[in-house]
């Protein structure tokens, strides 16, 4: 079992997790888990981040290469921490299908996180709802996150394009007030013409 | 479960034509518009497709009549993508494409063929390709009344006039040069003698019915209906040196008496031997004086000399004006197959040969002389108007039904006898308004129907019609047509060697065909009257 994180803070819209190893988060957009025994919850990873393990005190410029830091101060890494947000887009309970939708509620902190594999990001990507809740979570770079999102489920899907452009359409139909939202998101997740033929 | 519900059920239950989109939007006033299905492309959807739409409990059947793009989102327009996945991402959801349709006839459920529409379908019903049962529905299949003109576009299963409905009026081939308007007019009269349903009249000016006639472009050899039909066809033939040179032997030669020629001709005849309005009065006056020879007697003062102290004792007529008016006639006099007296009335001969149910096509030698083609038809028909006059006023005091028969009289060029001026004066505007009563119908041929009187092309039941470039043709040949609008389109998007729009009283509903193959027709009509000539023979036996 790949651990990604252990989550720290948690709510029924987006949990925050702390990853075992400095550097080593999950993927912006990339699609993770967590079970709590009876109901596992699936996410969309929105924000990872590099800090101090204590908040009041910034990392400083230290002026050497991360090979010079780790044989002359390799006490460093253990001051830095690696954490992510990921907002929830579905769950299921242990006996249960799996519902599109937020779960009634949140993950327990203490939880690992852990990546999905290929066939629950198919089941979970089947229908384009998580476009939808992405879309509602108003965070600021929500294009970013959408675009990431369909990037890394359409990956997975088997016939990507096909799948791109039904994605893209979802994002078409859900910002049609916002043209330039939509193009903005469809434009990242295009696939390069070219490479495609 | 009664036979008729059974066969609906087969009918709609056949789903194999592809689905083209949804209903959307529609009235009855107006017709339906149907979004296009993102996975139809726009360019796969031609106008005057076939197409029908599933309502809950009506088949509908229609043409699509006009394609159009939409937008949900103006500022797409104002940047319209440029990359090939964003445009087709886009395509369903900021920009999508529309279809109109005009259902015209629907199936119903539990009832037996089809009818009008009186309503239309409800929003979100699917349309889709016509599949070929559904044409043979609405357009029949062709038997021994019925002939098999053409296949919708894209489609294999035939389009079929109904040709007792057809001989009822008079009807019309319209179409530019070179729209195959001959082949068709062909076509439709070898179909009506097959079918034994009416006597066939052919003023052929350009000798395309007789035997054989030359396709242009091909430069090949057409069988025409005597070819086809053998002795149940007889040429007459105004031009028999030209007959002759074409290998063609004419059954009969046309010969006219001076006296078979009645003022009326010759009205029709004002603008070819430029008559006045007076000479036109002046002629009525000496026939009314000398009756039925008054052309020859005329003729002959004038050669004499002796026409100054003749026409002293007319009051009305001024001598100069007569004078003026033998010269022009000299022209008639002179022609050809003009007698001063014969002993084998061709008119007569052909009207027999027509009420004994043969068919008739009258050559005129293939020079465009509008002089000898109009004045051997209006002798001619006029004749016919009397005869059937006569013979069904008979038939009808002795109760005799079917008599005198169905008679189809072919006029190429027809905006020359059926112009607004000449319409009202002359025999042809007679027959096209009343004779239908009288058995008598016309099979108008015409490149200008604009130039054909109003009143006459209303009266026209069934249309033909291939490709026209003039925008006055092309309103005047829907003229008091419904939804002429709609159908104008269609007609603007006729391809001009292959396809024509069909519509009026013979067929269901108007619709755009390919024409069948010509040569396979004939062959075909030919075999077919071969083989019926034989049973009958055997009967004779």
């Amino acid at each position: 079992m790949t651990r990604l994180g252990e989550i720290v803070e948690a709510s029924t819209t987006k949990l925050r997790a702390v990853a075992p190893q400095t550097f080593e988060g999950p993927a912006f957009g990339s699609f993770i888990k967590t079970s709590d025994g009876s109901r596992t919850t699936f996410g969309v990873v929105a924000h990872v981040e590099h800090v101090s393990i204590d908040p009041s005190r910034r990392a400083i410029p230290l002026g050497r290469t991360w090979d010079e830091l780790r044989r002359e101060q390799p006490q460093i890494l253990e001051l830095l921490t690696t954490e992510f947000e990921a907002f929830c887009v579905a769950f299921a309970e242990s006996d249960g299908a799996l519902c599109a939708y937020l779960p009634p509620v949140p993950p327990r902190v203490h939880d690992f996180v852990e990546p999905c594999t290929t066939e629950e990001i198919v089941e979970l990507t089947q229908d384009l709802s998580f476009i939808r809740t992405l879309g509602a979570s108003g965070v600021l770079i929500v294009a970013e996150l959408v675009a990431a999102a369909i990037r890394s489920a359409a990956a997975h899907h088997g016939d990507q394009r096909a799948y791109l452009v039904r994605a893209g359409r979802e994002v078409a139909d859900l910002f049609r007030q916002d043209y330039e939202l939509a193009s903005s998101i469809i434009r990242r997740i295009r696939v390069p013409e070219r490479a495609h033929r | 479960m009664s036979r008729t519900r059974e066969a609906f059920d087969a009918l709609t239950a056949d789903l194999t034509g592809r689905s083209l989109g949804r209903v959307i939007k529609g009235s009855l006033l107006e017709g339906i518009e149907a979004r296009l299905d993102d996975d139809v492309t726009v360019e796969d959807v031609r106008v005057g497709r076939f197409v029908v739409v599933d309502g809950a409990r009506n088949r509908f059947f229609s043409a699509v009549h006009n394609v159009k793009l939409a937008n949900t989102n103006e500022d797409v327009l104002l940047r319209p993508p440029d990359d090939g996945f964003v445009q087709e991402v886009l395509r369903g959801t900021n920009t999508y494409a529309t279809i109109d349709l005009r259902p015209k006839l629907l199936i119903a459920h539990g009832e037996d063929g089809v009818r009008p529409v009186k309503t239309i379908p409800p929003h979100f019903a699917t349309v889709r390709e016509a599949s070929d049962a559904d044409v043979a529905t609405v357009f029949g299949a062709e038997g021994l009344t019925s002939l098999a003109i053409g296949k919708p576009l894209e489609m294999t299963s035939d389009v079929c006039i109904d040709l007792e409905r057809f001989v009822e009026r008079s009807n019309a081939v319209f179409g530019k040069t070179g729209t195959g308007k001959s082949f068709l007019t062909r076509m439709l009269l070898a179909g009506v003698i097959k079918a034994d349903l009416a006597s066939v009249l052919v003023f052929d000016m350009h000798n395309e019915y007789g035997m054989w006639s030359e396709d242009e472009e091909t430069k090949k050899k057409a069988p025409a209906l005597k070819e086809i039909f053998g002795q149940k066809v007889l040429i007459f033939s105004v031009d028999p040196a030209s007959s002759r040179r074409r290998s063609v032997t004419p059954d009969y030669e046309v010969q006219i008496a001076l006296s078979d020629i009645e003022v009326d001709d010759l009205v029709l005849l004002r603008s070819e031997l430029n008559l006045s309005d007076a000479q036109v009065r002046d002629m009525d006056t000496l026939s009314e004086v000398w009756g039925p020879s008054w052309l020859q007697t005329l003729m002959s003062h004038q050669d004499a000399g002796t026409l100054t102290e003749v026409l002293e004792g007319f009051h009305a007529v001024h001598e100069q004006s007569v004078k003026g008016l033998a010269r022009n006639l000299k022209k008639v006099v002179k022609l050809p197959f003009v007698k001063e007296s014969v002993t084998d009335h061709s008119a007569d001969r052909m009207v027999k040969a027509l009420l004994e149910r043969r068919h008739v096509v009258i050559e005129f030698g293939g020079k465009t002389d509008f002089l000898s083609y109009m004045l051997v038809s209006s002798i001619v028909t006029r004749r016919i108007h009397e005869r059937w006059r006569e013979e069904k006023e008979k038939a009808s005091a002795d109760g005799r039904i079917g008599h005198p028969p169905q008679l189809v009289i072919t006029l190429e060029e027809a905006h020359k006898f059926l112009s607004p001026e000449a319409a009202h004066q002359t025999i042809f505007g007679t027959i096209a308004r009343e004779m239908r009563k009288y058995n008598v119908t016309l099979l108008v041929v015409d490149q200008r129907p604009s130039g054909i009187d109003e009143e006459i092309r209303s009266q026209l039941g069934t249309r033909v019609i291939g490709a026209l470039d003039d925008e006055r043709d092309q309103g005047s040949v829907l003229e008091g047509v419904p939804d002429a609008k709609a159908l104008r389109v269609l007609l603007n998007n006729l391809e001009a060697k292959k396809q024509v729009l069909l519509g009026g009283y013979a067929l269901p509903m108007p619709i755009v065909v390919e024409v069948r193959d010509y040569y396979d027709f004939a062959k075909a009509t030919r075999r077919a009257a071969g083989e019926r000539k034989r049973e009958i023979d055997l009967w004779d036996r």
